[in-house]
């Protein structure tokens, strides 16, 4: 018996070591990002991972100086903000209706959704169409496609979470005299808040790192971070500390905004998709 | 479902928002490349649209970068579906045994996939840069200088390096859906595996690989898609180079859209929903036979 | 049932729709101010620099601000900063200069020209057929007349349909070569220009004597391959005379050629021989240069634009540098040195939201003072009829021309797209495809992708013939 116990315990051991040393060699590109923006443009071209010889702070002055980082940021603030704003509004209400409304229309509807996941979005016809409405190079273009784009998958993760609030509520809610609309925004709604965050922080990435809607259909005055670091790398193109520094510009917001969620987003997001 | 009059208390309206955004900039538009891709419409001749036949699907069999574009596509599909998700599972068995540090694992393994494609396609370029990246330099450190390779600008190794780097930045995701799998597997199967003496392999193959299969086909139907219809990787690492070697279906569309050939491209963007369609709707099936059979 | 709660259902859905709209017209009037004007981008830190001293701004006129964009490199090279350094000191107007990288500035313009959101002028190739002419507006200034008509159709910076100015040429004509290390050659006992072949094969082997890599290519970026190509552009017509015309019209296809065939695998010899960098694939053009300069290379081919950048970055040693002429043919009457016309053109969109401000700026850039200034930064000889700088590659190159050496001559790109004058044939990516010849495709592919891709283009250009 003892022996077999300390063989597991020993197992274990070797287990944890194992998958430490595959996470660091995971994340090592991050390290060798962070470490690299804080040196000279010669240091960094050798993407050591080592410390600097001198933390230069200036990078990030230099690079908030040079790569539009407030326009980049308040753009996808606009864009993330109003996106988010109305697919959370629109996904809702749409799989609301489908979770009650059992009727060949709502199933229909839903299907529609569903293909949108594996439907290519045709990005040619939506440029003519664009073109027509003349929302080109325009907030207005850009939100109209991503809002559709995000259709789909948030329908798909309220439908599912919708599941689990239970048509008692609703009969309550009536009872008590609720209109249609009092009955979604007050009773339901705020007991959708897991699928609602995990919903406000996929959209919350996928538009801010979208690329190929705002490569089509706008200029560099309207990208978001990410897109304005493929321009900025386009004109360092060597100097890598500049670019790294960039990077982790970038991605701060992201990453914290994961960090915040990310408890509601794991429940969310499985709670639809396993059973589903 | 039980049927609750409609007009009473829940409205059909509420559809409407979501609906109309997505029929007029999502559904329209494809229906439209229908049309679109019959077409000759170019950036030369903006306000002329004909219809011409054939012509663009004749061009595109003409073309060599198109089954380029064909072949590219595939093999990076299957190759990273198969390794991010035999990676995921592994990663993901392990995760769940309750050790030390846990979350902060899931939180490492999570994070490239919040990251946008453009800055991990950097990071990339530099881990591949033939001199000074950190993986030719490591491979000459330990001896292996001969294998250090150009991998992003030898045709040989392009293709292979943007499959790492996609695996990296959404291993994440089936990590996070695996684990969310495995622990809806009771406790007391594994304890009755125990007692009766399953080593780990016999419990992986007959405990949790047949109880998490949906995690397994929606995974697999998700990566799949992605793959199928991958274009910021590839653009943002190689941009279809060297001389259209990494080419895939996404950003030939893009290519052909920069040239000026708006109906071109439609036509080649209607063949590639025809195929993602196609195979996505076969491998549901394939799937959903495998989940019984299991 | 027409009761309250039908009422109230229209109420419900005319909310939400209401408050979507309003959102998106918020949406809408945050961008209302944004097409252009004064959006912050690039370079604008260079571009809104403050007025001089000794400027004047008319007091009657209100500074307009107008839009300008080019490509990257073009905007690094310095030439058209300094001209609207002065423009904005002379005028007190602004310029917004938007700066796109290289490899998308072709298909952002076109796509601004097709959706009408476009700048007021931008910069690029000077060929009127690479574009619409209904999206472009005629241009009339001063400087026109000091042009050669017949010069101006051939390169396009005049219709041939209605022979009208549509591009400003200020950028220098481009004379193609050989770029040298001096004391290399000294080293190797051998000097240019290579008259035959085999002068140059035997000139690359005494090099590679000296344990230097004769000839180092710049393949990362894609546009340099096809210089190698260019200048043997006399040689190739002079073994086939129509081939220019055959392929302009689709009457042959490019691996249907024996003379071409022939010339790409003289061409393609050097990396068999090994007198070639293996790492082509990863060398930028500034590597390239580099190793032209500390001597790990003695020559590479360029063109006389890359003057401006050894004179900039390494001053001290660019008079270490010459530029002579290659005949890839064997008999010395075939050695030809291919000069284009101008390199870059200012044109100005139909839909130009300042388009009186923008043809005056245009005009301003073409005059005499200012295209000196421009010269001083960029060395060359200039299609506009001015006086400028040249470079001393330009003396010696023009040199072998004037002294019956070399003959000057079209190269087979410009030739296949003068065939047909106003064809508005579309050559493709020439540069691409041979490039991936140099990277192992064998010649046949090679040549059918390029005709692929060209014939495709073309097609739907509506290009007679195709």
């Amino acid at each position: 018996m003892n022996s077999s116990l300390r063989k597991q315990k020993y197992g274990k051991r070797l287990l944890e070591l194992a998958v430490f040393l595959i996470a660091a060699f995971f994340i090592f590109p991050v390290w060798m990002v962070v470490v690299n923006s804080f040196k000279t443009e010669k240091e960094a071209a050798f993407f050591g991972l080592g410390f600097p010889d001198k933390w230069q702070f200036v990078n990030y002055a230099k690079v908030f100086a040079e790569a539009n980082i407030v326009q980049a940021m308040s753009n996808g603030l606009l864009l993330t903000g109003v996106i988010g704003a109305l697919a959370l509004l629109f996904a809702s209400m749409a799989a609301f209706a489908i979770s009650r409304i059992g009727t060949k229309f709502t199933s229909f509807a839903y299907y529609l959704f569903m293909s949108g996941i594996v439907l290519p979005s045709a990005i040619i016809p939506t440029f003519f169409l664009l073109q027509r409405l003349n929302l080109i190079n325009t907030y207005t273009g850009v939100i109209v496609v991503l809002l559709s784009m995000t259709m789909p998958v948030s329908v798909f993760l309220y439908t599912g979470f919708m599941k689990s609030v239970p048509k008692e509520l609703d009969e309550a809610g009536i009872i008590d005299g609720c209109g249609k609309l009092r009955l979604f925004f007050v009773i339901i709604l705020p007991l959708l808040r897991p699928a609602t965050i995990t919903v406000m922080i996929f959209n919350f990435m996928g538009v801010w790192n979208d690329v190929t809607t705002q490569l089509y259909f706008s200029n560099a005055d309207k990208w978001t971070m990410p897109m304005m670091v493929y321009r900025f790398q386009g004109m360092y193109s060597s100097q890598w500390n500049l670019i790294f520094a960039d990077l982790i510009l970038t991605s701060i917001p992201v990453v914290l905004v994961y960090m915040i969620g990310q408890k509601y987003m794991v429940s969310g997001m499985t709670t639809g998709a396993v059973k589903g | 479902m039980k049927k609750y009059s409609p007009s009473r208390f829940y409205t059909r309206s509420f559809l409407l928002p979501a609906l109309t955004f997505y029929l007029v900039f999502f559904i329209f538009p494809s229906l439209l490349s229908l049309i679109l891709g019959f077409t000759d419409w170019s950036t030369y001749r903006i306000t002329e649209i004909h219809f011409n036949g054939l012509d663009n699907f004749k061009m595109m069999l003409d073309e060599p970068i198109f089954a380029t574009s064909i072949v590219n596509t595939f093999y990076f599909t299957f190759v990273s579906v198969l390794l991010t998700n035999v990676l995921g599972i592994l990663i993901a068995l392990v995760l769940n045994m309750k050790l030390r540090l846990q979350s902060l694992y899931r939180s490492v393994f999570f994070i490239p996939t919040t990251l946008s494609i453009l800055v991990i396609a950097p990071i990339f370029s530099a881990l591949y840069h033939p001199q000074f990246g950190p993986i030719n330099q490591a491979l000459r450190a330990i001896g292996l200088g001969f294998l250090a390779q150009e991998w992003l600008v030898d045709a040989r190794y392009a293709m292979n390096s943007i499959v790492v780097m996609a695996v990296w930045s959404s291993i994440g995701v089936t990590i996070l859906l695996y684990l969310a799998g495995l622990q809806t597997v009771p406790k007391d199967y594994y304890e009755a595996a125990d007692i009766d003496g399953c080593g780990f392999w016999q419990k992986l193959r007959h405990i949790s690989l047949p109880l998490i299969m949906p995690s397994i086909t929606v995974n697999i139907v998700l990566s799949f898609v992605g793959g199928l219809k991958v274009f910021g990787h590839v653009y943002a690492l190689t941009n279809g180079g060297p001389n259209d070697a990494t080419q895939v279906f996404g950003t030939l569309i893009f290519k052909n859209f920069g040239a000026g050939l708006l109906g071109y491209s439609s036509a080649v963007g209607l063949v590639f929903t025809m195929i993602v369609c196609l195979f996505t709707f076969i491998l549901i099936a394939t799937m959903r036979r495998l989940e019984i059979e299991l | 049932m027409k009761t309250k709660s039908a009422r109230t259902k229209m109420k419900g859905a005319l909310t939400v729709f209401l408050c979507s709209v309003l959102v998106l017209l918020a949406a809408a009037c945050g961008n209302g101010g944004d097409n252009g004007k004064a959006s912050p981008s690039v370079g604008s830190a260079a571009a809104s620099s403050e007025p001089a001293a000794e400027s004047s701004a008319p007091m009657d006129k209100e500074p307009v601000t107008i839009t300008f964009t080019t490509f990257n490199a073009w905007w690094a090279s310095g030439n058209i900063q300094k001209a609207i350094e002065l423009y904005q000191a002379e005028t007190g107007n602004k310029v917004d200069a938007q700066i796109f990288p290289d490899d998308q500035f072709v298909n952002i313009i076109n796509t601004k020209l097709a959706s009408g959101d476009t700048p007021d002028v931008f910069a690029i190739w000077p060929n009127v057929t690479n574009f619409n002419k209904d999206q472009l507006e005629p241009l009339d200034g001063p400087w026109t007349e000091k042009i050669d008509l017949e010069r101006a159709k051939k390169f396009g910076y005049a219709s041939i349909e209605d022979g009208k100015y549509y591009s400003a040429p200020y950028g220098a004509n481009s004379i193609q070569g050989l770029i040298y290390n001096k004391d290399l050659f000294q080293q190797a006992g051998i000097s240019g220009p290579f008259k035959t072949y085999q002068e140059f094969l035997d000139a690359c082997e005494a090099l590679k004597k000296i344990g230097v890599t004769p000839l180092v290519l710049s393949n990362k970026e894609g546009w340099t391959t096809q210089i190698l190509f260019y200048t043997g552009s006399n040689y190739l017509a002079a073994q086939d005379p129509n081939l220019a015309m055959e392929l302009a019209t689709n009457k042959a296809k490019p691996s249907e050629k024996p003379a071409l065939i022939d010339m790409v695998n003289r061409v393609l010899a050097l990396r068999d021989k090994d007198y070639t960098n293996d790492d082509h694939l990863s060398t930028t053009i500034a590597m390239a240069e580099q190793a032209l300069v500390e001597g790990k290379t003695a020559m590479i081919f360029g063109g006389d634009w890359l003057y401006a950048d050894f004179d900039k970055n390494y001053k001290d040693k660019v008079d270490s540098l010459g530029m002579t002429a290659v005949n890839w043919g064997d008999d010395a009457a075939d050695l030809g040195i291919t000069k284009g016309g101008s390199g870059n053109g200012l044109f100005v969109p139909k839909n130009a939201k300042n388009k009186e401000t923008a043809i005056e700026f245009i005009d301003y850039v073409m005059s005499d003072a200012v295209m000196k200034a421009m010269y001083e930064i960029v060395p060359g000889v200039n299609d506009a009829g001015i006086e400028t700088k040249a470079s001393s590659w330009d003396a010696e190159m023009q040199g072998l021309i004037d002294s019956g050496t070399a003959k000057a001559t079209d190269n087979i790109i410009d030739a296949i797209r003068n065939a047909v004058p106003g064809s508005g044939i579309d050559v493709g990516d020439f540069s691409g495809a041979m490039r991936s010849l140099w990277s192992g495709k064998s010649v046949d592919s090679g040549l059918n992708e390029w005709y692929a891709e060209y014939s495709k283009l073309s097609k739907v250009k509506k290009v007679p013939g195709f």
